[in-house]
């Protein structure tokens, strides 16, 4: 097992496997995440990430295995699904929105839903709209809004939720403008460090990783390959704590990105005659 | 202002669509009077305006009806309803984005299509005698005079086909509960109410009042639905242990496999069978009830002095009866062994048998026997019935009513069929095919499923 500490895991995945049809996206993932921690997961295209993410966070079942919640097994009963649902916003990569409705009006709904009391609603969608700069838009339907707005939007009801665990799918990914991808890594940082909240994200992107992760799981084939801090990471890679994260996946993962750009070049311009 | 007030709330009235509708009819009128008044022009000559507004704006209004509902039913819209599923919400609360079901703010779009009706009515004053084809709107014309008649047509007719278009979209989603079943059977009786018209409002009354408990069932058995872990599927689950080593599912979850949950099932479809056989007779009857009597009218004009013409139209009209029913019969075995055998592979499949030059695969083969009933029995019925003075419209409803419960339900249902036949399958060893046409080179595992644990 993964953890650190003999602290109790929020959330654990014990022997999940996952098929699509006869084909294994998932083979035998084990994973805990402990209360107050950044998860962040990477891996190639196909590896498995969203249907890890999509398991946790109760929208696939797995085909044997399980996931804990806080202790509750997640499909075991109604009540028990419901009390996780509680407590979790799960969000996937390509969310629903309804469209049709304000960006206030959203939020509003979604708070309601999470029984948020009015008052601390109101600041907090106001503190949400202003923090996606959407303050200007509250009052418009999501339809006119921009597909990086619309992205903002569907984190803002993530976050709106106030809820204690976070499964958030390529938050980072879909327009996002680069001051809302500067606040969304304060965002989760700080909600992890000053608020206990738990975090599983997926992220391909290496430098973002090594700015807010606490942990890092690398997905390849279905499986966990690697798991551990950045540091514990670039040890296992063999690289000196100085090195790029970047790097370091890079040989983890196998990818060998510097070689396969090598060979691209050479067979497209054997002769050089284009150096 | 307390600032809660301002809390965004469902816009359930729909302004836009209302404000566009009184406009244009205002509009399209306006223009219409200003035509016939500037040119001297006869109602007849623009009574194509009149019947193309007569069509469209009721299309709207119905649109605004189905819109109404549609809008905030999860149901309709499946991103939604995912989205409910992994949301908190739980069945006693509302929805978070509107209720579907009628609110008092709903009263606000009824009062204003009721104006908007009432202003048809007022506009059509030219066109309503000539849309007043019922002998209750004909009464109402005499009693109340032209325009208030013309009024109260328009005014119940706007809010009529809000409620039709609102109680039918609400229906849909209950297509097969006993409501949809209660309301099919009344259906029908819905004509000696059309004559009097204050006896609509509770009809709808009692429909909204009869559907809605049903339609707030689905919504809550489709938000819990994925809830629990589904139940292992053996045959899926042994295909997918041997191409990818993944551990077999074992535990709780085995107990109550689909096959053993389908062994309820022939049960139920026995009932469903009923209701549908019932249903058609029902309607069957109600249908051709009136041709009846004006089949029997001419019968009798055509042989009040001639009783061989009055012999010969009884046996042309007997004639037309069993070929209707032996018609029906025929397309309703097709439709069952299209669904039975498009939903088959190989080797049972139709193309299946062809390659295999193995016509009749005598284990699966029982799924014949049904279609075969259903072709033979409107002959047999017609046979036996006929020396004992056939009434063809029993005879119809009848034989309808059968064919169509055998088509829908009794053993072997398709579920069954597929899941609990007493079928051998075979499964490969991973990197061979499926079907091999030489046996002895496949060295199939043969897998016998005992379903009766």
């Amino acid at each position: 097992m993964d953890t650190h500490t003999t602290e109790p895991a929020v959330i654990r995945v014990d022997g999940v496997w996952h098929h699509y049809g006869v084909r294994p996206v998932l083979r035998g993932v084990d994973l805990a995440v402990l209360r107050g921690e950044l998860l962040c997961v990477m891996g190639p295209n196909g590896s498995g990430k969203s249907t890890l993410l999509s398991i946790i966070g109760g929208l696939l079942p797995p085909f044997t295995g399980r996931v804990l919640i806080e202790g509750i097994a997640r499909r075991s009963s109604v009540e028990a699904e419901r009390a996780i649902r509680q407590r979790m916003a799960y969000l996937p990569a390509e969310a629903w929105l309804p469209l049709n409705e304000t960006c206030r009006a959203y939020l509003f709904a979604i708070g309601r839903l999470y029984g948020i009391a009015e008052a601390r609603l109101f600041e907090h969608v106001d503190r949400l709209l202003e923090l996606f700069d959407l303050d200007r838009q509250a009052e418009q339907a999501m339809k006119t809004l921009s597909t990086g707005q619309q992205k903002k939007m569907a984190l803002a009801g993530a976050l709106v939720t106030e809820a204690e665990l976070l499964v958030l799918d390529e938050p980072f990914s879909g327009g996002l403008d680069p001051p809302a991808l500067h606040a969304l890594q304060g965002l989760f940082e700080r909600l992890a460090a000053d608020r206990s909240v738990t975090l599983i994200v997926a992220v391909p992107v290496p430098e973002l990783i090594e700015a807010i992760a606490d942990r890092v799981a690398l997905i390849k084939e279905g499986v966990v390959s690697h798991c551990g801090t950045v540091t514990e990471l670039k040890q296992q890679a063999g690289l000196s704590p100085d090195a790029s994260f970047a790097t370091a996946a890079d040989k983890l993962l196998g990818s060998d990105i510097d070689g396969k750009l090598e060979r691209y070049f050479d067979a497209s311009d054997p002769d050089g005659a284009l150096r | 202002m307390n600032r809660q007030s301002q809390a965004p709330r469902a816009r359930i009235v729909p302004v836009v669509w209302l404000s566009t509708v009184s406009v244009g009819t205002v509009m399209l009128f306006g223009s219409v009077e200003l035509i016939q008044w500037y040119f001297d022009l006869r109602t007849e000559d623009i009574l194509s305006v009149g019947i193309f507004a007569a069509f469209v704006f009721p299309a709207i209004v119905m649109c605004i009806g189905v819109g109404r509902h549609s809008e905030y039913q999860p149901l309709t819209k499946p991103e939604q309803l995912q989205w409910l599923r992994l949301s908190a919400w739980e069945p006693d609360q509302p929805l978070p984005f509107g209720p579907y079901r009628l609110v008092w703010r709903d009263l606000i779009t009824l009062i204003w299509l009721a104006l908007i009706g009432v202003g048809w009515g007022f506009c059509f004053i030219h066109f309503a005698m000539d849309t007043a084809i019922d002998s209750a709107v004909a009464a109402t014309l005499e009693r109340w005079g032209d325009i208030q008649a013309a009024m109260l047509i328009g005014m119940l007719a706007s809010v009529g086909l809000y409620a039709l278009g609102y109680l039918g979209s609400l229906a849909f989603h209950q297509a097969y509960s006993w409501r949809v079943w209660a309301l099919g059977f009344m259906a029908p009786l819905v004509w000696p109410a059309m004559t009097w018209p204050a006896l609509l409002p509770v009809w709808a009354i009692a429909i909204y009042i009869l559907i809605l408990p049903g339609v707030h069932q689905r919504l809550i058995r489709e938000t819990e639905r994925d809830t629990l872990r589904p139940p292992p599927d053996p045959l899926e689950g042994i295909a997918i242990s041997m191409f990818s080593g993944a551990p077999a599912r074992v535990g709780p979850d085995s107990r109550e496999t689909p096959a053993k949950a389908k062994w309820r099932e022939p049960g139920q479809a026995l009932a469903r069978a009923v209701v549908y056989g019932l249903l058609a007779a029902w309607w069957a009857w109600v249908i051709l009830l009136p041709l009846s009597s004006f089949l029997v009218e001419m019968r009798d004009a055509l042989g009040r002095d001639t009783p061989a013409v009055t012999e010969e139209a009884r046996l042309t009209v007997k004639g037309l009866c069993l070929t209707v029913a032996l018609a029906a019969g025929a397309l309703l075995a097709l439709g069952r062994l299209f669904r039975y055998l498009m939903n088959s592979a190989m080797p049972i499949s139709l193309w299946g048998r062809v390659v295999h030059r193995r016509l009749i695969v005598t284990r699966f083969d029982i799924v014949f026997v049904v279609p075969l009933l259903i072709v033979v029995l409107p002959w047999v019925l017609f046979k036996l019935w006929q020396p004992q003075g056939l009434y063809l419209l029993v005879y119809l409803g009848v034989s309808w009513g059968l064919s169509i419960a055998l088509a829908v339900g009794p053993w072997p249902t398709l579920d069954w069929w597929r899941h609990c036949s007493d079928r051998v399958v075979r499964l490969p060893k991973p990197g061979q095919r499926l079907l091999d046409s030489g046996k002895r080179d496949t060295k199939d595992i043969r897998v016998k499923i005992d379903f009766s644990r």
